[in-house]
């Protein structure tokens, strides 16, 4: 699975993860491990997904599936797409 | 219903010539009243475009004084140093097209005065800077049933949606609440390039004539998010939640201050 980190979370990156079926908590856990940052804390509230960041599957956004609970599989697309106000 | 003169058939030529716009289109566009909320990076080429495409009204609702660090992406405002943004621009307007009427309001949109505001356009962007901002034009939107298209930029990246008030997805069935102050940089600390506000502007500006002449696609219940250094495009679903706290099944129901606070967390009684 690739998962892209854009620049305002970590330095615009692609990012490839060897996993077959993992959830997205798990997937946090792993990237975080891989760039030596902790995702957790942005990702992750309260043991829920942070309301103000989106991680999406394939252009799903896992809040409407089963949050940090959504399986990722072999192949699958990640992104997160962080909050930006400016204009 | 508006009809054209022969000064209008020559200045609008070359879009009347466009099937999607035609005669019927350009006096759609005439007849249009449109609400642009901040003057600024996205605000310049919006302003810019709606203008020159012969939108009949264009408000402008901007606080802010024009200064120095602002012209390496606000186009609109040469010469102005120090005028009011809402006020610069309106300037702006009236030297491009004479055919559109346009309402400079020289002051911040607030809990007070969103939603007075937003009544009398047909359609409103957000050019704002700031969440708060952001959230408080989504929930007026919602609140008087207006069109809104939302854009927000940072370096190279940007986003851009189209909002149909309960209809498609809004800015809260993205976004919930704003990240903790200071967690996400702002153009200020992080800094935007001209070019990131154009592009997204022009996008905003190409979606609400979209929505007057009611012809095309737009960008509802979806999100583009592009990273401009390495052109790299992401058009992302975005579905109306029932657990939306704006437009959900407990929908809002009033602006109240305490909503546009820091997280802009709506609390459900
Ligand atoms: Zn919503």
């Amino acid at each position: 699975m690739k998962v892209r980190l854009p620049a305002s979370i970590y330095r615009d990156a692609e990012i490839e993860i060897d996993a077959d079926e993992i959830t997205v908590e798990e997937l946090v856990k792993i990237l975080s491990e891989k760039i030596g940052r902790d995702l957790r804390k942005l990702i992750i509230r309260n043991g829920d997904l942070s309301p103000f960041v989106n991680v999406f599957i394939n252009g799903k956004n896992v809040r409407h599936e089963k949050g940090l609970k959504t399986i990722v599989k072999k192949g699958d697309e990640v992104s997160l797409v962080p909050a930006v106000a400016g204009g | 219903m508006v009809k054209l003169d022969r000064s209008q058939i020559r200045r609008y030529a070359r879009q009347l010539l466009i099937p999607e716009i035609g005669g019927r289109g350009q006096e759609k566009l005439l007849e249009a009243s449109v609400l642009v909320v901040g003057a600024g990076g996205l605000g310049s080429p919006v302003i810019q475009y709606l203008a020159a495409a012969g939108v009949g009204m264009i408000g402008i609702a901007d606080g802010d004084e024009v200064d120095e660090t602002n012209l390496q992406r606000q186009t609109i405002h040469a010469g102005n140093l120090g005028m009011n943004k809402a006020e610069s621009a309106a300037q702006f307007v009236e030297k491009l097209n004479p055919d559109v009427k346009v309402e400079a309001y020289p002051f911040s949109v607030t809990v007070e005065n969103a939603r007075d505001l937003v009544r009398r356009y047909d359609i409103v962007v957000d050019c704002t800077d700031t969440f708060p901002a952001r959230f408080l034009l989504n929930d007026a939107c919602l609140l008087e049933s207006t069109p809104l298209v939302h854009s927000a930029v940072l370096r190279f990246e940007g986003q851009i949606m189209t909002i149909i008030p309960h209809e498609t997805a809004c800015y809260r069935c993205f976004l919930p609440e704003a990240p903790p102050p200071g967690s996400v940089p702002t153009c200020r600390e992080a800094g935007v390039i001209g070019v990131t506000t154009g592009f997204f502007g022009v996008l905003q500006a190409n979606e609400v004539i979209k929505l007057i002449i009611s012809k095309g696609e737009l960008f509802t219940n979806k999100l583009l998010y592009v990273d401009l250094l390495h052109n790299d495009f992401n058009l992302i679903e975005i579905s109306k939640h029932p657990s939306c706290p704006a437009c959900g099944e407990r929908r809002i129901k009033e602006l109240r201050s305490e909503y546009y606070v820091e997280t802009c967390r709506i609390e459900t009684d």
